[in-house]
């Protein structure tokens, strides 16, 4: 189906992930930096400068390195706040933003933007959490729109929620988004560890957001994340929480047979999911920054999804626009067959 | 394959009579080789100048699109922090002339002590305890040649202390030295194998034949270098869903006309994408 032939090539006496961890001097004594130290206590630990000096290095592999990752603490500096890329659905709201608690993902999707945006397969945590809230609470005083609240999603470059056996930054960034009434915040996720913050009280203005895809995309393209079934689970769990959720069918990939793939899935899923619990859904194709996308071709990438072909629009590699449009009408016609229109935010 | 650089003869010989290397006559610095382990040796020469030009020269001799450099040698250490005798794999370099520090990534499993190095400009008799690991004169050059022509997790620094930079550097003869690696030999021999598996990461999608089968093609249609780019992309997409699959067999003449040639290169990128 994919390169998932060439991509999970075998090696034998690989290091475990995180057999090492890079903690810039300037972070010792944080208490994110002790409870890394304390969740890996076998790791290797070397003293830096910057975390740039390890993951900007030339000459770094990201695929080999995803092989092995290794845990980087650092201490982020401005800026603390993104606007959201337009390649994200609109919200509704002009106030949306994104940060980076985390570079980069315990998994490693074959459509994934960040192999085409850092230089390093590795993680980076930044443990200066307050300086990101402390942001936040800057552009909560004086948003662009007043009227409308502010989003921000916390796992654009990264899925925090995989991350909170290690690291409890999601639970950290639902405390604080509970003591705050105009904002929203996104923790977008296709990890199975709804059970790792089941225990915290609902927070109306976080959304919980996964990312689904039929189970042979799953096999293909995501393996490195749980499967659908394990990711349904957690939906379920969250749901009988009292969380808003919302679905994240993105990206649709327009593989052989999509059609018969993605209306089979939406059925799967629609079988098992209360929608009139759900939040919302979204729905996009596969779509990429045009220099994340050459980066990711120049190294030699080995999943077919690089070697399609696609148009450039503007800064964008995209499925062409026809084809796109037509796949997106058809599968939004089966969608509504679920819930409705206003329901569903489409990229097109 | 793999090479190995050191920066005395004492380091090398012990290495060489282990992996049987043979000098080769290509070049007017030493270097050595087997090609059965497709393994070789570059002298370098003590201190960092002559490390660029024969790293370079090496490399422009050979063809290779997989290979990794190790660097084994001795190093000096501060007295507490190790034995004479003790080996180590470097994960940090500090270039103590520039102030830069330098980071081999390390993905495979070993069953080393890991380090830190200092690599400084002349001989260190550090009676004043300025160092606080080990110290050699080569690491951080060899850091920054290799990684400019290859992956940084291909390049590994191995340490045997030889000394604690408080003796004098005479009395550290040569036979100590090479004994200090071969007692060393087996580990290294254990680091190289497992090592070596890193190539599987760095497989490229097409082979030798698949590259060869489009550039017959090119030939036989005239295709541009756009076209060709194209075919490129279009073969590695087939060679990823059909690993152990040939390309398929065209029998193509030369086409008459552009639009033959089009008609002709649409049908070829049809079929590998099917």
């Amino acid at each position: 189906m994919s390169g998932k032939g060439y991509s999970l090539i075998f090696v034998k006496h690989l290091q475990n992930n995180f057999s090492h961890l890079y903690i810039e001097k300037n972070v010792e004594g944080y208490p994110l930096t002790e409870l890394a130290i304390k969740s890996f206590p076998k790791a290797t630990i070397i003293w830096i400068d910057h975390y740039k000096d390890i993951f900007n290095r030339v000459g770094q592999n990201f695929q080999a390195q995803k092989a092995s990752m290794k845990l980087i603490l650092a201490k982020k500096t401005l800026p603390f706040l993104y606007p959201a890329s337009d390649m994200v659905q609109e919200f509704g709201t002009p106030n949306v933003f994104y940060n980076t608690p985390v570079l980069n993902c315990l998994y490693n999707c074959e459509y994934c933007f960040l192999q085409g945006m850092y230089p390093s397969g590795n993680l980076v945590v930044f443990v200066n959490e307050d300086d990101l809230k402390n942001a936040i609470d800057v552009q909560l005083n004086g948003p662009k729109d007043p009227l409308k609240p502010t989003v921000v999603s916390v796992s654009y470059n990264t899925d925090l929620l995989a991350m909170e056996n290690i690291l409890p930054l999601t639970k950290s960034w639902i405390e604080y988004a509970s003591t705050k009434n105009d904002l929203k915040i996104e923790i977008r996720t296709k990890s199975a560890l709804f059970s790792a913050i089941k225990d915290l009280n609902v927070v109306n203005n976080v959304i919980l957001s996964w990312t689904l895809s039929p189970e042979l995309i799953c096999e293909s393209y995501e393996y490195t994340a749980p499967p659908l079934k394990s990711r349904i689970n957690s939906v379920k769990q969250a749901l009988d929480h009292g969380w808003p959720v919302r679905l994240c069918f993105d990206p649709v990939l327009l593989i052989d047979n999509w059609y018969e793939i993605y209306t089979q899935f939406f059925d799967q899923v629609f079988s098992q999911i209360d929608v009139d619990r759900l939040m919302d859904v979204t729905l996009g194709v596969f779509r990429m920054n045009k220099d994340y996308y050459k980066r990711i071709r120049k190294r030699d990438t080995t999943s077919d999804i690089y070697y399609r072909d696609y148009s450039i629009e503007g800064s964008t590699v995209v499925v062409n626009k026809e084809e796109r449009v037509d796949a997106l009408d058809q599968l939004t016609s089966y969608l509504n067959k679920f819930i409705s229109n206003k329901k569903i935010l489409v990229w097109k | 394959m793999q090479c190995i650089l050191t920066a005395l003869k004492a380091e090398s010989k012990p290495l060489i009579d282990y992996f049987r290397l043979s000098k080769s006559k290509s070049f007017d610095f030493p270097v050595f080789e087997n090609e059965a382990l497709d393994l070789s040796l570059i002298g370098l020469g003590v201190g960092k100048t002559k490390i660029e030009p024969r790293i370079k020269e090496f490399m422009n001799s050979i063809e290779y699109s997989f290979i990794q450099f190790i660097n084994i040698g001795i190093a000096g250490s501060e007295e507490t922090y190790s034995e004479i005798g003790e080996l180590f794999l470097i994960n940090k370099i500090i270039d103590e002339n520039s102030g830069l520090s330098y980071y081999p990534d390390i993905l495979i499993d070993h069953k080393m002590v890991e380090s830190k190095l200092t690599t400084v400009e002349k001989v260190v008799n550090d009676k004043d305890n300025q160092y606080d690991s080990l110290v050699d004169m080569e690491a951080s050059e060899i850091f920054k040649v290799c990684s400019r022509i290859l992956p940084v997790h291909n390049v590994a620094f191995i340490k045997v202390v030889s000394d604690h930079m408080q003796i004098d550097p005479i009395k550290l003869s040569g036979n100590m030295i090479s004994s200090l690696i071969t007692d060393k030999l087996g580990v290294i021999k254990i680091f190289l194998d497992r090592f070596n598996s890193l190539k599987t990461l760095d497989h490229p999608i097409l082979s030798q034949m698949d590259i060869d089968w489009i550039y017959k093609n090119k030939r036989q249609l005239l295709l541009t270098e756009t076209q060709t780019k194209q075919l490129t992309d279009k073969a590695k997409y087939y060679r990823i869903k059909h690993n152990n699959l040939p390309f398929p067999d065209l029998k193509l003449g030369k086409p008459d006309s552009k639009i033959e040639r089009k008609r002709i290169f649409t049908n070829i990128c049809e079929t590998l994408t099917k």
